[in-house]
């Protein structure tokens, strides 16, 4: 009879490690930690219903540059700018109208900053004079 | 002298490293990435999807489905390009949620275009995806 003595019996722990590496290096390629979050759009009616009037703030996006009354606004103080004309009149909404040029992230850009100030009634389209 | 030298040969480097401590990070490494991670689909590593600091996390929608919208206006869903007249289908397939992967890039005339395209479609509310807007910008 075989007599083995504990002290000699040994477990390789080298697969293990191997196949717990593997799994590691898995998760770390196939795990993602970035949220995504979302903006939402209310798709209106069209437009031009709303009309250029006194009740309608109008801001430009041209070549990726904002103007309101032709009066081009900085990134830097956009937002002060916007807020003063709108508290300046009793306007009622804001339509941004933009040219062919200009792309989405300066929408979107526009729309964090009225978001921000809690303006709600605001719109977006193209403007068929740019 | 001979002795010496045949006893070094044997030495295992199982025996010689302690590997007891790897394992346990690699372990606590494992569990980390097994609780905090997310697996789902890689989006389209060629959009560059807007930045915004307004974004909202919504919950899982069910009936949901993403469009993607690169740089240059053209529509994928499951990377197969469709027409943009195609979305008209995708509210007889009772899509109730609908998320645009777009471009912020893209021009606002396309979006636009898309947008009444969706709305005649029949969908009154859409959802485009944006990244956190980090603080230098």
């Amino acid at each position: 009879m075989i007599n083995i003595s504990k002290k000699n019996i040994k477990i390789n722990i080298i697969p293990l490690i191997d196949i717990i590496f593997l799994m590691l290096v898995f998760f770390m390629l196939a795990t993602n930690f970035s949220e995504k979050k979302e903006i939402s759009f209310k798709l209106k009616t069209n437009i031009e219903t709303l009309g250029d009037n006194e009740e309608n703030l109008l801001i430009y996006i041209k070549n990726n540059s904002f103007f309101i009354n032709e009066n081009s606004l900085n990134n830097s103080d956009i937002e002060e700018k916007v807020l003063s004309y709108w508290n300046s009149k009793n306007y009622k909404n804001i339509i941004i109208l933009n040219d062919k040029n200009s792309n989405l992230q300066k929408l979107i850009f526009i729309l964090d900053i009225l978001k921000k100030n809690k303006i709600k009634n605001v719109s977006f389209a193209d403007d068929p004079k740019l | 002298m001979i002795q010496n030298f045949k006893l070094k040969k044997e030495v295992n480097l199982s025996d010689s490293i302690n590997l007891i401590p790897m394992i346990n990070l690699v372990f606590l490494l494992l569990i980390f990435f097994l609780l905090t991670g997310i697996i789902q689909k890689r989006e389209d590593p060629s959009i560059l999807i807007p930045e915004s600091n307004q974004g909202m996390k919504k919950d899982n929608f069910s009936n949901k489905q993403t469009v993607q919208v690169n740089e240059d206006g053209i529509l994928k869903i499951n990377n197969k390009i469709i027409e943009k007249d195609e979305l008209n289908k995708l509210k007889t397939d009772n899509i109730k949620i609908l998320i645009l992967n777009m471009d912020k890039n893209i021009k606002i005339k396309i979006t636009n275009e898309i947008f009444k395209t969706l709305k005649s479609a029949g969908f009154e509310k859409i959802f485009i995806n944006v990244t956190e807007k980090n603080a230098s910008n």
